[in-house]
């Protein structure tokens, strides 16, 4: 098995554990104080002006309204149109988006990459002149989802990184990791756009790879700009768990779990039980007036004389 | 460095001229010698500059103790996958920036950066808490030295940030640099015991010792409710008695103590209301039970569980149905929210905003209203960060004052996206040095801008004007703000509560409730 397949294996192995690993570490982090932050987009009827059940009398009487759908479209906005960004740094939101939409539009390409090598290895005809309108179909939006994906990608990467490098605002507090997660992803949708017009414009090789892959067989003879461009995704993947980047995983929890918990406790509740735990902790902060060695319940309860 | 007035944003008319603006008073050297003030030429902490290197190196290391604290799950359970998430995914794209006040009225000062002050805490966080930080933090480039200069501006810095969290609503990542002010503020409170001295010594302890923040005892507070059932009477012809330590009734009503002192018309207001209502509810003179307030919301979790559940036992003790939270931004936000999961059992008695209860109020038709004894003035409304982009409590107040005042207008931007007052998270007690020359000229500015802007068309004094603040802790802040400007001198404008408006409309009460008066 060629060197180029064992590290492309070994970065997607990487790629997902530790997605997985920082996934599980930061929902297994205990139980938190909350800290919600309006709008709230599933407070039904209220989203609108980022209203609350607050505004209701005798609130815990009445049956909570939440909307679902109302979640989703706010993540939807979020996802696909970086809302905030668009509403609070619009410059930024200029090369953001397309550099967001290039990396969509590369996961998509995958799929379709992936759907394609399954319909092949099912034994469909998946050639250029198959009959069939299906197969058509996916082939052509491979090739629109691919250049969309590098086209943008490059708009993107190369604008924030040039914001970032020329606008004082953002140069002064930029790290070397910020120029190098940019310059990385530039170096990989500049390498794609190259491979693709100059050696696979149908993507045969690239659906070949990941048809090889799927089925763990040798990947073949491959052009320069294609072996190029698999090295840095390999590149890319093994390094992105270890990065910022990974801020698809925390917007999760900081939506959901931090600025949109707005879950009240209640007698007898799992947010009441895990609560009652964590006042069990011993106390070791120093300051006189904290109650060192005894458990948050107990020192809470004091009264007078706080500390002593 | 000192802060130049000649570069904040210019203001609308009539303080477009900079002879109007107020100064930023320069330390004195006996003051410069004594307390830190190396960070903007401020000093909001008072923080005494430690005699010997040796002290220097305690501080340090009692520092860089907390920090591992602040990061470990047993000792910051409360606040720990927040703070995590904000210190892991920041992408420094300035946002937060954008959305701050401060940052943008001060003429855009690296230091008020949201993500400046995370920043450092970011870096410490790196070299001195995660594995193999040391290393790392020289290859990236993120390298920071560990010192007292820095760890004294770190701790002034966290006090030039009101909690607002504007900057965590702008985050695209949901980074909150807010609540990194807030832990900076706690590894010095909880770790080392430094805190400025109006929100512990003063503040939570002298709460939950003598009653209150204010230092009112509860024979004091006793005395002043005796004071305004006189003024009640005298006021209004209206006799009737405080409903004091009543068990069995509705509601416990939880006012900031500081409306006793400072604006007593507040309450009276709400007890001429709710009288006139027939509402069952019940003030407390137990230690700690006639103040809402909860300053450990802003710097200190140990402080904050005290101060709340003292609230809860109180209520508990009663047995009333509800807790009504009167016109206080951080007592809704500590007591309904921020505290909610520690109240358990049968602590967890449910709590009610009092905008809400005063809504029903009004729309109930229990009060005969008339809001043409209103209509002498134009009115704008103050939205409290703690109440509204916080709490989700954004319709009742409009709808009370579009009820009673005829003449609304809506500052922009409003709701959940308002400007804070510049008094926030503890600023409006903190009366130390300079510190409330900043609050006034950098802190409040984004404010001052905002109602001289609604109201730029009726600027002059021949038009009365009120800004509604529902909300002690604003009130106090736009006091003193309107008082550094001379802004009832200058412009007639006029600041106060919400229930003073119900007051004011009322039918039963001939003479005007609001006296046209500055206080």
């Amino acid at each position: 098995m060629p060197v180029l397949q064992i590290a492309i294996y070994l970065s997607l192995l990487i790629f997902v554990a530790g997605i997985v690993i920082k996934t599980i570490r930061i929902s297994r982090m205990p139980i938190h104080l909350r800290w919600d932050l309006y709008p709230i987009p599933h407070e039904k009827g209220k989203e609108r002006y980022g209203g609350s059940r607050y505004e209701d009398s005798d609130w815990w009487t009445k049956p909570v309204q939440s909307s679902i759908s109302g979640e989703i479209k706010e993540i939807a906005r979020e996802i696909f149109g970086l809302k905030t960004l668009y509403r609070c740094n619009r410059g930024l939101w200029y090369f953001s988006l397309p550099f967001h939409l290039g990396l969509y539009a590369l996961i998509g390409l995958f799929v379709l990459l992936a759907a394609g090598a399954l319909l092949i290895l099912w034994g469909v005809d998946f050639s250029a002149d198959s009959a069939s309108i299906f197969v058509k179909l996916i082939r052509a939006l491979t090739v629109v989802v691919g250049a969309l994906g590098w086209t943008l990608g490059i708009i993107g990467s190369l604008g924030l990184l040039l914001t970032r490098a020329l606008r004082r605002n953002y140069r002064e507090f930029s790290s070397v990791s910020n120029y190098f997660d940019l310059l990385l992803l530039l170096a990989l949708f500049a390498a794609g756009l190259s491979a693709w017009l100059s050696a696979d414009l149908s993507y045969e090789f690239l659906r070949a790879i990941v048809l090889d892959l799927i089925s763990f067989n040798a990947i073949g003879e491959l052009p320069a700009l294609v072996k190029i461009e698999l090295a840095l995704a390999a590149i890319f993947l093994t390094y992105l768990p270890f990065t910022t980047m990974t801020h698809f995983v925390g917007k999760f929890f900081t939506y959901h779990q931090v600025r949109w918990q707005d879950k009240p406790n209640a007698p007898g509740s799992r947010i009441e039980r895990d609560v009652i735990e964590a006042l069990g902790n011993r106390v070791s902060w120093a300051a006189p007036h904290i109650s060192t060695g005894k458990t948050w319940s107990e020192g809470a309860a004091e009264r007078g004389e706080p500390g002593k | 460095m000192a802060l130049d007035s000649a570069l904040f944003l210019p203001l609308p008319p009539p303080y477009d001229k900079l002879d109007l603006e107020p100064k930023i008073r320069c330390l004195t050297k006996e003051q410069t010698e004594r307390y830190e003030c190396g960070l903007d030429g401020v000093s909001g902490v008072m923080l005494p500059r430690p005699e010997s290197n040796n002290d220097k190196r305690a501080m340090i290391e009692k520092f860089l103790s907390g920090l591992k604290r602040l990061f470990n799950g047993r000792d910051n359970w409360t606040f720990l996958q927040p703070l995590f998430l904000t210190m892991e995914y920041c992408a420094k794209c300035q946002t937060c920036s954008e959305a701050c006040q401060i940052f943008k009225e001060s003429g855009e000062i690296e230091i008020y950066r949201p993500g400046y002050r995370s920043g450092v805490l970011r870096r410490l966080y790196k070299k001195y808490v995660k594995s193999g930080g040391k290393i790392l933090s020289r290859i990236s480039g993120n390298d920071i030295e560990l010192t007292w200069d820095l760890l004294a501006r770190l701790l002034e810095l966290s006090y030039r940030c009101t909690i607002c969290r504007r900057c965590a609503q702008a985050c695209p990542i949901g980074a909150d640099n807010g609540l990194v002010t807030r832990e900076i503020r706690k590894i010095f409170s909880q770790e080392l015991g430094i805190a400025p001295r109006q929100l512990h010594e003063l503040g939570t302890v002298q709460h939950l010792r003598k009653g209150s923040s204010t230092g009112m005892t509860p024979p004091g507070f006793l005395d002043n409710v005796e004071f305004m059932e006189d003024e009640i009477r005298n006021k209004t012809g209206l006799d009737f008695k405080w409903p004091i330590d009543n068990a069995g009734a509705d509601i416990l009503l939880l006012h900031n103590a500081g409306e006793y002192l400072a604006w007593p018309e507040n309450p009276e207001a709400f007890a001429i209301i709710l009288e006139a209502a027939g509402i069952s509810y019940t003030l407390s003179s137990e230690v700690s039970g006639y103040d809402g307030v909860n300053y450990g919301v802003w710097y200190d979790d140990m402080q904050l569980a005290r101060v709340a559940m003292r609230h809860a036992e109180i209520a508990r003790k009663l047995g009333v149905k509800k807790i009504v939270i009167g016109e206080c931004g951080h007592s809704h936000k500590a007591l309904t929210i921020i505290a909610d999961r520690i109240l358990t059992g049968d602590l967890n008695i449910p709590r009610e905003s009092s905008l809400t209860l005063l809504n029903e109020i009004v729309k109930s038709g229990r009060l005969r209203l008339d809001p043409s004894r209103n209509a002498d003035m134009h009115v704008t409304l103050h939205d409290p960060c703690n109440m509204v982009r916080l709490m989700g409590i954004v319709q009742p107040q409009r709808e009370i004052v579009k009820a009673v005042c005829p003449n609304f207008r809506e500052m922009t931007p409003h709701g959940v996206e308002n400007f804070c007052c510049g008094g926030g998270s503890g600023f409006a007690i903190m009366p130390n040095l300079n510190f409330p020359d900043w609050r006034h000229s950098v802190a409040g500015r984004g404010k001052l801008r905002q109602v001289l802007d609604v109201f730029q068309d009726i600027i002059n004094p021949e038009y009365n004007k009120y800004v509604c603040a529902p909300c002690s802790n604003c009130k106090g802040q736009i006091r003193d703000l309107f008082s550094a400007y001379a802004v009832f001198e200058r412009c007639n404008i006029l600041y106060g509560g919400l229930a003073e408006l119900i007051a004011n409309a009322m039918t039963d009460i001939k003479e005007p409730f609001l006296q046209w008066e500055w206080r």
